[in-house]
């Protein structure tokens, strides 16, 4: 979110914009390769008694398997605020975002699609994969989608 | 929501501690036009990449993920709307309490989906589908309900 050229903003779910979704900070599972960058999707692990964020395959859905909890890198280790913390910043998902990233292929997503992480990177749900949002506009030209994310079920 | 006779109402959720919130044109051809209190979805319009919004009826998904319903709070019934030709929406499911007028008879604890004109229904359209809102609180009176979601 800090980077000057990047195509990821976070555009509804944080303040001012009013809603606010959760925030935190983890450390990078060690040895991730490659480190987690701002738009990517992780999930939380456990690591000799610490948290750490490492990148999300959404599992499918199912009655047995419980569901994901997938967080989205606004500051990756790609940034010298989080080389120095040694910590990414997250939000999850769940509490309800709206933003914008980008991909490298565009091309293949259509307004209305369902999304799942595939090692961290937003792919377009084609099974039954855990959706992590929907596709709610897309820019071909510059290479970014707008993501609705959020909501449980009730 | 302007409606000064209106028995719609957002209580909770918007725009502190709020839920999602975005606008949305509506889908061309749509008669009649979207009011306030619709539940929509999002699908692609006529121009590439740029979503539209269409009255929704709750169905599951073919992956067996929850749907995604929008509830419109200033619809095309509104100035405001008819001038900027847009919907204001919010997602449903991300914290949200809100006043809606119903002529359904429901109860506290019922839960609530979208029938074919996306109006708000307790009738349970199949097993599995997933339900956007709980009812908290009935007025039978003055014909309103308010909802979870």
């Amino acid at each position: 979110m800090s980077q000057l050229n990047s195509l990821f903003d976070v555009l509804a779910g944080l303040p001012p914009h009013g809603k606010s979704a959760l925030e935190y900070n983890f450390k990078q599972k060690a040895a991730e390769a490659p480190i987690l960058i701002e738009g990517m999707i992780g999930k939380v692990v456990n690591e000799a008694g610490v948290p750490v964020l490492t990148k999300l395959t959404s599992a499918n859905v199912g009655v047995v398997i419980p569901p994901d909890y997938p967080w989205l890198v606004i500051e990756g280790m790609d940034t010298s605020d989080a080389v120095t913390a040694n910590k990414v910043t997250a939000l999850a998902l769940k509490s309800g975002v709206i933003f914008k990233v980008a991909t490298a292929g565009p091309g293949g997503f259509a307004v209305g699609d369902l999304v799942y992480a595939n090692n961290g990177i937003i792919a377009k749900v084609v099974a039954a994969q855990q959706s992590i949002g929907q596709v709610i506009e897309i820019n071909a030209t510059s290479g970014y989608l707008v993501i609705a994310a959020g909501g449980s079920g009730v | 929501m302007s409606n000064l006779n209106s028995n719609f109402d957002i209580l909770r959720g918007w725009p502190n501690s709020c839920a999602l919130w975005y606008e949305f044109k509506q889908k061309d051809l749509v008669t009649p036009n979207i009011e306030e209190g619709t539940i929509v979805d999002v699908e692609a319009g006529t121009i590439p990449g740029k979503p539209v919004v269409d009255r929704y009826q709750s169905a599951l998904p073919a992956s067996g993920n929850l749907d995604n319903p929008w509830l419109v709070i200033q619809g095309r019934d509104q100035y405001d709307g008819r001038f900027t030709g847009t919907l204001s929406c919010i997602k449903l499911r991300t914290g949200v309490i809100f006043k809606i007028p119903t002529v359904l008879a429901m109860v506290v604890g019922d839960r609530l989906w979208s029938d074919v004109n996306g109006k708000l229904t307790n009738v349970n359209p199949g097993a599995g589908i997933f339900s956007l809102g709980k009812v908290i609180q009935v007025d039978s009176v003055n014909g309103w309900i308010v909802v979870e979601s």
